[in-house]
């Protein structure tokens, strides 16, 4: 029998005249470049623009944008709570924890960690500082102190100086600084390395040792107790109070009645005598020139 | 003649524009396939040891083909333009598509439209010293046009032979110095009206003609090989709806004809002598067609199913022998016309009778040894051309046609027209004077 079902007229297989030059039109190189690409892109320019040149737009895409980073850097994750202060003093934490410009809890986007530092760092007794943010939102400041090496009197105050020179503290009287080495004079804390290695210089007296002061911004003078000074030269003082202390042990001429012990022209040290010693001396010559006359 | 020679040289034009763009596309419009493949023009001469002449076939590569069957087509001729425009369609889309790219110059060929081959003379007397280009142009437009009958168009007209005085057979008179000039053209008409026909069709399809060749011609410049078109031979290429014969010499096409018998008739015939339809004879055709029977053939049947109702009638066998009977007097008749075309050309006369069976006819199984008995006996099947890039299905003679337009478009023989196109104007002629006192004086 003749199948009655599945039996369809075969389909045309020509392409219509439309489709037919729509192909052909796809062939053309130039349009099909245009379509692919010249097209789409154009518009995508087209949109940015149009969307862009609307009122207001720019704004609300940079507030969004705003908003966003804000919102990350807000998470707890990011949150800076704790202050932890290193190597520093008591006196130093508390004057670090007033003159720091935060105020915790806060983003660790926010904190400005160079600023930070060179705000520790500005800090007089701070000789290094390290700030970094450590697990547990903690900020850690590692400070490196200061070490304070001489006491420096000028203008009628006392400031502890490190051994470069640089202020660690101010002093309210001399009897705070306690052991340190006392110097004085104007210019003097740019010479305190010098100054230190004339104190060591200085052992044998150690004693007598009152202090250093800077004359003329240029030379040192050793201040001894009882009013006593060695004045040294310009140029190799350690050398000079070498010699000073070697004539002191030779004649023990500091435990004399000298005022002054001058070696500023190393070849013509000058002893300067205090006016009584002078006037015994004086007093001895005369006595020598009598008993010279009588003898005559 | 000079309005041919303007259609053909801008017939030309539009065939060097389509090679400056490197993209061309073949159109065979028969009867029984529309065939179109799109060529890309480029240089690609394989480079080797034993790698011969290339007879132009490396200049190109056919990067898209299609084959469809033909619609509204009737021997060769448009019957009904919009079935064949739709079959054009399918070809030329289904090739772009493969080929991605767009094609808009088309070469086709022609197979249909009675063509009448006419061999013409012409001679001139040369004027003075050696045969120049002009004395060629001169003796082509001296050749008189034949009077081809109301509504015949000229689709080839080439120089086949030229001679000079006493000595003839030259390939190329130029330079040579002689009294007299004589040309032998051979000419090729066809139905105006047909021809029309089918440029209309290839119009509505977009596209433009950068070429059109009879299909005889195509058919022989790629199934014929070298010598034989030297030394002379015919070329029968048997397709679906004519016989197109055409005889080579000397490397020139020197007759044409088309016998109005094909492979579909042989189809119709199984048809009706089966009465099946057509598909279906054409299956069987193919299958299990040929034109000798041998005992072995009464003893293998062959079912012919059909889908009438009739239990009786869907349920029939034919053995081969009988199927072999209802070919083998069409296939003779069709021999037989081919035969009378030859001898009226005096194909008998010629010195080569070589004769080469190429088109989709010709696969028919044992055909070699009946043309044999018919034709003479230095019959061969004949096979086109290898060209790169053509797919496997396209390769077998029923594309002899196509590979040779093929060629046609990669080393046209239109050197013709060349003699034509030196112009004979007052300013070449001045110049040229001025050289020759420049030469005289100096």
């Amino acid at each position: 029998m003749r199948k009655l079902t599945g039996r369809r007229a075969p389909c045309d297989p020509a392409p219509s005249k439309w489709r037919y030059r729509m192909e052909r039109l796809w062939l053309t190189p130039l349009f099909k470049a245009m379509i692919r690409t010249g097209i789409p892109s154009f518009g995508v320019v087209f949109l940015f623009t149009w969307y862009i040149n609307q009122e207001g737009r720019v704004e609300a895409i940079v507030d969004g944008w705003t908003d966003t980073v804000q919102a990350i850097q807000d998470r707890p994750e990011f949150r800076v709570g704790l202050l932890r202060i290193e190597g520093a003093s008591a006196q130093l934490q508390s004057d670090i924890e007033e003159a720091l410009p935060i105020d915790l809890p806060m983003s660790q986007f926010a904190l400005d960690m160079d600023g930070l530092r060179s705000a520790l760092l500005e800090l007089d007794p701070v000789e290094d500082a390290e700030v970094r943010v450590i697990a547990g939102g903690t900020l850690l400041l590692r400070i490196t102190e200061r070490t304070p090496a001489v006491a420096w009197m000028h203008d009628g105050r006392v400031e502890v100086l490190d051994a470069d020179g640089r202020r660690v503290a101010t002093l309210p009287t001399l009897e705070a600084a306690g052991p340190l080495p006392v110097i004085a004079g104007d210019g003097a804390d740019k010479a305190v390395e010098e100054a230190l290695r004339l104190v060591a210089a200085a052992a044998p007296v150690t004693d007598r040792l009152v202090g250093l002061t800077r004359i003329g911004n240029r030379r040192w003078d050793v201040i001894l107790t009882r009013g006593q000074r060695i004045a040294l030269p310009e140029n190799a003082p350690a050398a000079a109070l070498d010699r000073a202390l070697a004539m002191d042990t030779a004649k023990d001429v500091l435990d004399r009645d000298v005022e002054v012990v001058d070696l500023r022209l190393p070849e013509r040290p000058v002893l300067r005598l205090s006016g009584a010693a002078r006037e015994e001396l004086r007093q001895l010559q005369e006595l020598e020139r009598l008993t010279y006359k009588e003898e005559r | 003649m000079s309005r041919l020679f303007q259609a053909q040289r801008a017939m030309r034009r539009q065939r060097q524009a389509a090679l400056q763009r490197g993209v061309v596309a073949i159109l065979d419009v028969g009867t029984y396939k529309t065939a179109c493949l799109v060529l890309r023009f480029e240089e690609n001469t394989p480079q080797g040891e034993g790698v011969g002449h290339m007879a132009g076939q490396s200049n190109f590569r056919v990067i898209g083909a299609t084959t469809t069957q033909s619609r509204g087509i009737r021997l060769g001729e448009v019957d009904a333009m919009p079935e064949t425009e739709r079959a054009i369609r399918t070809a030329v889309q289904g090739a772009q598509k493969m080929a991605g790219v767009r094609v808009d110059h088309v070469i086709a060929c022609f197979s249909g439209g009675r063509p009448g081959s006419y061999g013409l003379t012409g001679e001139v007397m040369l004027e003075a010293g050696p045969c120049t280009v002009q004395d060629v142009a001169r003796v082509l437009a001296s050749v008189d046009k034949p009077d081809i009958g109301p509504g015949r168009e000229v689709l080839h007209a080439q120089p086949v032979n030229f001679g000079l005085d006493h000595r003839t057979t030259l390939r190329d008179p130029r330079g040579q110095t002689g009294e007299m000039l004589r040309a032998d053209m051979h000419l090729l008409s066809v139905d105006a009206h047909a021809i029309e026909n089918l440029l209309a069709c290839i119009h509505r399809c977009d596209l433009e003609l950068a070429g059109l060749a009879s299909a005889p011609y195509a058919a022989a410049t790629s199934a014929l090989v070298e010598d034989e078109k030297e030394l002379g031979a015919a070329c029968i290429d048997m397709g679906g709806g004519t016989t197109g014969i055409s005889i080579f010499m000397r490397k020139h096409m020197v007759y044409a004809d088309t016998v109005r018998i094909g492979g579909t008739h042989i189809t119709s015939d199984i048809s009706q002598g089966l009465r099946i339809p057509t598909d279906v004879a054409e299956m069987i055709k193919c299958r299990y067609g040929g034109v000798v029977a041998t005992g072995m053939d009464d003893r293998e049947q062959i079912a012919l199913e059909a889908d009438t109702g009739d239990w009786h009638h869907d349920r029939r066998t034919v053995s081969r022998a009988d199927l072999i009977g209802i070919i083998r007097p069409r296939v003779e008749e069709i021999l037989e016309e081919a035969r009378a075309s030859l001898d009226r050309a005096r194909f008998g006369d010629l010195p080569s009778q070589r004769i080469v069976l190429t088109g989709g006819a010709s696969q028919i199984p044992g055909l070699d040894g009946l043309a044999a008995r018919i034709l003479g006996n230095q019959v061969r099947l004949g096979r086109p051309l290898r060209v790169q890039g053509l797919p496997e299905a396209a390769k077998g003679p029923a594309f002899a046609a196509c590979v040779g337009l093929c060629m046609q478009g990669a080393e046209p023989q239109d050197e013709f027209w060349d003699f034509d196109a030196v112009p004979t104007r007052a300013s070449g002629r001045s110049l040229r004077r001025a050289v020759r006192w420049f030469r005289d004086n100096w």
